[in-house]
């Protein structure tokens, strides 16, 4: 007969425990916690640019978010690394799509506005 | 349909509840079942596997009074398992009194176990409400840990003593006030405040 499951003394305390401190810990949200859709605000009116790179193996996907009128605001997230760099293409294309406001790709940021000098 | 099981148990625990365990007959469980004594033993082969079916039926029902620990953060929440607790007392006070009954060793530990867990409990909602600053903290001369015991002890002897002294046991308000009684001097003055709004209505009757 398959025994019964059993919690011992110790264990069932400190269960009881992190019942309790469920309720402080899990406290409703605040206004502060909107701030988020301030400070990302500037997303909306980015190009997404993809970026792929061979490391450790894996060609790895990134996707630049630059602001098209400012594009020293900017953010690089890592999407996924995949062994093929076909394969990796393709996800960093429709990745793109997916991420970018505009899905034909319209919003580019222009080079001048980095006002690079080469000296 | 209630099944023929079901019945036998339901009456011996009856049984057992008014005259004790040792003393009950298969003759007394069979009656009060409205069966014979070939149609009790078609079923259970002797009063030791009645008592030990009996046993475990309440052993799951403790389980799951002890379930209802914490389910909202306030002190109606102890008052809700106090019911559940005082409805299980009348019915089976045998569970927390009779020493001697006890068929099964397994059963016997389930039992000390479900007292443990108990204190376990009471000492966990001290924890809590000190944290929510409705009971005072812990200081070396107030130590929550036997206090969670005696309080332990009256919520499963409570109508067992009520016996001894030829008082009723039925009286719920009375077990309540009883066991919160122990609470009261640890309340800070915003737990007697929370007392007093949430749980001593309850006391008073309904006009």
């Amino acid at each position: 007969m398959k025994a019964d499951f059993y919690l011992d003394e110790r264990a069932y305390q400190e269960m009881l425990d992190a019942c309790n401190n469920l309720h402080f810990t899990e406290i409703v949200g605040g206004v502060v916690d909107f701030n988020l859709l301030y400070d990302d605000y500037w997303l909306q009116d980015s190009a997404v640019i993809e970026n792929i790179k061979f490391a450790q193996g894996e060609w790895e996907v990134y996707l630049v978010f630059v602001h098209y009128k400012n594009p020293y605001r900017l953010i690089k997230r890592k999407i996924t690394s995949c062994f093929c760099r076909s394969k990796a293409e393709t996800f960093a294309y429709y990745m793109r799509r997916l991420a970018a406001k505009d899905q034909r790709g319209t919003l580019k940021v222009d080079k001048s506005l980095f006002q690079y000098n080469g000296n | 349909m209630v099944k023929t099981k079901q019945k036998i148990i339901k009456a011996a625990a009856e049984l057992y509840n008014t005259y004790g365990v040792a003393p009950v007959r298969l003759q007394q469980i069979a009656d009060l079942a409205g069966l014979s004594i070939g149609n009790l033993a078609y079923h259970f082969k002797n009063k030791e596997a009645i008592t030990l079916a009996v046993f475990q039926n309440l052993a799951s029902e403790v389980k799951d009074i002890l379930k209802l620990f914490r389910q909202t953060p306030n002190l109606l929440d102890l008052d809700r398992q106090l019911s559940e607790w005082f409805s299980f007392q009348q019915q089976y006070a045998f569970y927390f009194s009779d020493h001697a009954s006890w068929p099964d060793q397994e059963l016997h530990h389930l039992r000390t176990q479900s007292f443990s867990r108990l204190v376990c409990q009471i000492q966990k909602r001290f924890d809590f409400h000190c944290k929510r600053g409705v009971i005072q903290s812990a200081t070396a001369r107030c130590n929550y840990q036997v206090v969670a015991e005696t309080i332990g002890m009256t919520i499963t002897l409570w109508s067992s003593y009520r016996r001894l002294q030829d008082k009723p046991v039925n009286d719920e308000k009375e077990f309540k006030k009883t066991v919160w009684n122990q609470f009261l001097p640890y309340f800070t003055p915003r737990g007697l405040t929370e007392y007093n709004e949430s749980i001593q209505p309850l006391f008073t009757p309904v006009r």
